[in-house]
């Protein structure tokens, strides 16, 4: 080939998007394009090669808007949308009024899943299980949560979330990204986006699944819950599962040293140099670093997933299913050690939540998967002096229906998906502890008190973490884009 | 840059050189010999070319906006006049003329005053009207607004700020006064101030402030400062609520936008908030440099340039690392240190951070001793001294640590004893120790894993049970045909070879029993030598076709585990052949219900024999009633009793209900038979 031919073909190898974005600002800027390595088409912030960052990924802000009340995350989410009404929300009218219709003044016009919308009567159904206060504010709790019931005094409930969706994947995508269409980075990545990360041999956004025992083949969960969106892939979510892989492909293969490894990597990083230069594409210095990334997670991934060390007196505390690899209570004890990590996001999905039918049996499951070692968490992080610098939320991503979904027997009944309130608890740095925010009317169907939002709740996430959730902006597709889209407000009633 | 911003640096030189001027002139005068008036000559040029710098760079400033326009006017025309009577004064000064010398003393006077008003109002316009003499107004500081007094101390420092300055005792333009709450009452030229405007349907004060800038009865006049918008929306409540002049913020309603401009009235207090205002900015480079060291730094916040510094449990640290931070040792107000290789003689290095707020020291060698460099940080309030060596005598240390809020002490080797004494002569500290046991005494131990190859065996099969915990004691039960029922301890592996229930579980000091964890094994004693299905199972629950049946492992209640053949909206028929003709008396159907999953129990079982493997003759046929309404998930078993018969070839026919019943969710849908095992006896 030429020289001719191959500056020619320089000049042709842009991707689409790239080669729009040029001709737009005329071929002068081709050509200036192609001389400067593209530094002026770069997006804001972002920039980083491991020669001028040498900690890992840096947030585009220089510091927090205002001071911080936390330094990290760790997000209980219990997928499926658990049942208010058996958990937190304490409805003596709903056993008193067993079997008789949903009044239509209560319903008003909700919509309706296609589960439900086909039945002819909608009949009220109280908790089968006890209810008790605790705590010195005299939180109600469900029997079936005894461990968070002697929390109570360090949460903080609120009964007055609501949605706007009604199906599982698009409530989630709304609580995790701010809409409930798919496309949109996730908590994690707009924190990764924003502050960056302080550790960096772990990524700031790591997520941990696990199945409920109440269902355990129960929806599945979209890798895009944990996705970067328009953002840099950078800061997409990276799964850790319970197996002997940890992160899948981060081992080397048999036979590679770890300095045949290095030379590799550094041999790659000069090519993907190369790359860059030619193409100045963002998405090569992002994979130039993700290589990097891997490579330290080699070492820092078996240390933190490995427990062995943790006392047996640490496993009491988050209960013996801790001991067993991909169990919610294993998870949440891997939490805690990534929270020691300075990761600042820490996801955790709890699925099978989803109880259409068999509630009664199926939910006293779940809480049994999830009570004690959501209780422990708090407890452990209390007595290291990390609670009062770490958030806690538990709660899924709606509530569900006073009124059974299909027959109601004497002792058993299902419950429909419900967006208009439900219940989920906070603790933690800057929260206020042991109060219960927002009421609910007596059927557990309206808020009558102090309506929380989902863009609320992601606002005073992100004011907890020292950003105005109306600055935090990235410009993508013409339009600045934020996670609270155009709404919210911070819930400052519950903040200290 | 702007020309204009350079008129700051000039104005302040013809002010200077012709004051000396002047003087030189009155010294030169005096003085006998010998006459020089070169010197004052130059000193004038100097002066008078100053003079037109400050002209032009001021006239730039002056255009950029922001000033009170009517000031502005008088600042610049008596600039203008003083300065061409300066360049006037240095030809007089240069002239010979008996006229000019005449003139020139006068005019140096008349100079001089000019000089003397525009420094006057360039002075006010920079600092303000009645910069010199009036009495300054004292803005209230708002600790907690919610218990702020709406017109003291938000209302009336905002009409002082933006209006006060022209509605005062001294000028009182429009006959209106703004400097109390009679003033307001009264009114002005106009009339009442506060009462509403029945052609505007308000207040002539909102009114005024509402008007376009342009318009001339605008409130405050076009070029004057303008009220923001917050401050509006903020006198707009208080007018709202019948301008009440005794309400605090919390008797009245606010909410939303109105409520974080409430909020942003507050003063912060905090330790944080009265450092910021006193330290240095932390240039970007510094940070960087940090984290070239492998420490992180972070601000706190934009308005505070304030550090939180990590370690990152380093174990590496040395004295270089903190010398790095002692540059801009005032900033830092946070510190982690813990998991890192600090101890007593490394902590040393700490004693200049004394601005330190909160310091983390967890999981670090340090001993009493250490606390000795730290027990003057006056500002420090929160204190993480989790799994170090520091005692009760270190608590001593702590004492002057005034504003000490938290303490963290879990595992040190304090005692309740000395922890208790301390928080009685320090009430205000939160000491965190150990959560009580009493929270997880109710922990239960997890059951005892049973491993065996599998649930079905032909002669024996051996067992061995599990636990995660060392010293935990694991009981077993066998109930098989001998109905031994006496819990046994497990010592290592054991075998049975009849069909048994094993019942299993595990104690251990400290902890509740575990639940039992049970299973059935089953004896198979007929060996089969195929199965070939009648019936063609749901693509997706196919399993390994008739094999699936035979392969002596179950199925879960995880439906999808590959262990079950599935039967959509049919019955199912199979053929096992033998690989010798054998008695059979029983035959175990297991079997799976998920009605949510649509999948049922069986309804009926019908078992034809072969003896010769061709022709067959009917053994048994059973109807079940149907699933009475229930959801629940369950793994099933089902006996066949049949006549002992020796047999080659076995058909089997599982009858399904179908469709769903009338009470399912989806009635007459069509429904599952899920099967796993069969085994024979």
């Amino acid at each position: 080939m030429s020289e001719k031919k191959i500056l020619d073909n320089s000049a042709v190898n842009l991707n689409r998007r790239t080669f729009l974005g040029k001709s737009a600002l005329g071929i002068g800027g081709v050509a200036l394009g192609s001389l400067l390595g593209c530094n002026f088409y770069r997006k804001e912030g972002e920039l980083l090669t491991k020669a001028d960052n040498p900690m890992g990924i840096k947030g585009i802000l220089n510091s927090p808007h205002h001071a911080a009340k936390i330094k990290r995350v760790i997000y209980l989410f219990q997928s499926g949308g658990p049942s208010h009404l058996e958990l937190f929300d304490y409805k003596p009218l709903l056993n008193k009024r067993r079997g008789e219709d949903l009044p239509e003044s209560i319903r008003n016009g909700q919509r309706l899943t296609g589960m439900t919308s086909g039945q002819d009567k909608f009949p009220l159904v109280g908790s089968q299980f006890g209810f008790q206060q605790y705590g010195k504010n005299g939180t109600w709790v469900s029997d079936l949560l005894p461990f968070t019931a002697k929390m109570a005094d360090d949460i903080c409930v609120v009964k007055s979330m609501y949605t706007e969706a009604i199906n599982h994947d698009p409530a989630v995508t709304f609580f995790q990204t701010g809409s409930q269409q798919p496309g949109r980075p996730s908590i994690g990545s707009w924190l990764s986006y924003g502050l960056g990360s302080e550790n960096k041999n772990l990524p700031a956004f790591t997520v941990l699944l696990s199945r409920g025992s109440g269902r355990p083949a129960g929806q599945p969960l979209y890798t895009r819950l944990w996705g970067n969106g328009f953002l840099h892939s950078l800061h997409q979510g990276v799964q850790f599962r319970a197996a002997k892989d940890p992160v899948l492909y981060l081992n080397d293969p048999k036979g590679i040293s770890k300095a045949t490894k290095r030379t590799i990597l550094d041999n790659l990083a000069e090519l993907n140099e190369k790359q860059y230069k030619e193409f100045g594409d963002d998405e090569i210095q992002s994979r130039i670093a993700q290589y990097e990334m891997a490579y330290r997670m080699q070492t820092s991934v078996p240390e933190v997933m490995n427990t062995d060390k943790e006392p047996d007196y640490i496993y009491k505390m988050y209960g013996s299913d801790a001991k067993i690899p991909g169990t919610y209570a294993a998870n949440c004890l891997l939490a805690r050690r990534l929270a020691e990590q300075d990761v600042r996001f820490i996801q955790l999905y709890h699925m099978g939540w989803d109880q259409h039918d068999n509630l009664p049996d199926a939910i006293a499951k779940q809480a049994k998967d999830v009570d004690q070692a959501s209780a422990a968490l708090i407890a452990d992080l209390k007595q290291r002096g990390m609670l009062d610098e770490t958030l806690v939320i538990w709660g899924g991503e709606f509530g569900r229906t006073n009124y059974s979904q299909g027959i109601l027997t004497d002792t058993n009944y299902g419950r429909d998906h419900h967006p208009r309130c439900f219940s989920i608890w906070l603790a933690g740095g800057g929260i206020k502890p042991g109060i219960v925010y927002g009421e609910t009317d007596e059927f557990g169907y309206n808020i009558v008190e102090n309506p929380v939002h989902v863009h609320d709740f992601q606002a005073t996430l992100l004011h907890l973490l020292g950003i105005d959730h109306e600055r935090l902006t990235y410009k993508y597709q013409g339009r600045r884009f934020r996670l609270t889209d155009v709404e919210g407000h911070v819930v400052k009633d519950i903040l200290a | 840059m702007q020309l204009g911003n350079l008129h700051p640096l000039f104005v302040h030189l013809p002010i200077g050189i012709l004051l000396m001027a002047f003087l030189m002139e009155l010294y030169y005068r005096k003085k006998p010999e010998p006459k020089d008036n070169g010197i004052v000559l130059f000193t004038l040029g100097i002066g008078a070319i100053s003079s037109l710098l400050s002209i032009i760079t001021g006239w730039f400033l002056g255009d950029n906006g922001g000033y009170d326009e009517q000031l502005l006017d008088q600042h610049r025309w008596i600039a203008v006049a003083f300065s061409v009577g300066s360049i006037a004064l240095f030809f007089l000064k240069k002239s010979s003329a008996n006229q000019a010398q005449k003139f020139y003393l006068p005019s140096f006077v008349v100079v001089l005053v000019l000089l003397t008003l525009t420094g006057h109002y360039g002075g006010s316009l920079t600092h303000g009207e009645d910069f010199l003499f009036a009495t300054k107004y004292e803005e209230p500081v708002i600790e907690n607004v919610e218990k702020a007094a709406v017109f003291s101390e938000i209302v009336q420092p905002i009409l002082q700020r933006k209006c006060v300055s022209c509605h005062n005792a001294g000028k009182a333009k429009g006959g209106l006064l703004l400097e109390s709450e009679g003033n307001l009452m009264a009114g002005g030229d106009s009339g009442s101030l506060l009462d509403s405007l029945e052609q505007e349907g308000m207040s002539l004060l909102m009114h005024r402030l509402h008007l376009p800038v342009e318009n001339e009865e605008h409130m405050p006049p076009k070029g004057k400062v303008q009220l923001t918008s917050e401050e509006v929306m903020l006198l707009e409540w208080w007018m709202e609520n019948k301008h009440c002049f005794d309400c605090l913020v919390e008797d009245l309603h606010h909410e939303g936008k109105l409520t974080s401009a409430l909020e942003a009235l507050e003063k912060d207090t905090s330790s944080e908030a009265l450092l910021a205002d006193e330290v240095d900015e932390v240039p970007e480079d510094f940070i960087t440099l940090l984290s070239q060291n492998d420490i992180s730094a972070q601000l706190v916040s934009e308005e505070m340039p304030l550090l939180s510094v990590n370690f990152l449990k380093r174990k590496n640290l040395s004295e270089a690392d903190f010398e790095l931070l002692v540059s801009y040792k005032e900033n830092v107000v946070g510190l982690n240190l813990g998991h890192t290789n600090l101890d007593d003689e490394l902590i040393k290095q700490l004693k200049p951070f004394k601005n330190l707020i909160k310091l983390q020291l967890q999981h670090t060698q340090i001993t009493n001793a250490g606390l000795n460099e730290i027990k003057r940080f006056k500002l420090l309030e929160s204190l993480n001294l989790y799994s170090t060596e520091v005692d009760d005598a270190g608590l001593d240390q702590l004492s002057k640590l005034s504003k000490l809020k938290k303490l963290f002490v879990w595992q040190t080797p304090m005692t309740s004893e000395g922890l208790a004494a301390f928080k009685e002569q320090h009430r205000q500290v939160e000491i965190q120790g150990q959560i009580a046991d009493s929270v997880f005494a109710a922990s239960t131990l997890g059951p005892p894993t049973i491993v065996a190859e599998h649930e079905i065996f032909m002669d024996s099969i051996q067992i061995s049970l599990e636990q995660f915990f060392d010293g935990a004691k694991l009981h077993y039960v066998l109930e098989d045909s001998q109905n031994d029922t006496l819990p046994k301890e497990y010592t290592g592996p054991f075998y049975i070879n009849e069909t048994t229930t094993l019942r299993t579980f595990a104690t251990l000091e400290g902890w509740e029993p575990s639940l039992e964890s049970t299973r059935n094994f089953l004896k198979s004693r007929v060996e089969v030598d195929k199965v070939s299905l009648g019936t063609t199972p749901h693509p997706k629950y196919s399993g390994n076709g008739g094999e699936t049946l035979i392969d002596y492992s179950r199925g879960t209640i995880n439906f999808v585990d590959g262990r079950w053949l599935g039967f959509e909206g049919k019955h199912m028929t199979a053929t096992v052949e033998f690989k010798e003709p054998t008695v059979v008396s029983r035959i175990a159907v297991g079997s799976l219900s998920v009605p949510t999953n649509w999948i049922f129990r069986p309804v009926g079982y019908t078992v034809w024999g072969s003896v010769d493997g061709q022709s067959y003759t009917r053994l048994k046929s059973i109807d079940l009633p149907l699933t009475a309404p229930s959801i629940d998930i369950e793994r099933l078993v089902y006996d066949i009793e049949i006549p002992p018969t020796i047999l080659k070839k076995i058909r089997l026919r599982v009858k399904s209900q179908l469709k769903n019943p009338d009470w399912h969710p989806s009635p007459g849908g069509k429904s599952f038979i899920f099967l796993d095992e069969l085994v024979f006896n």
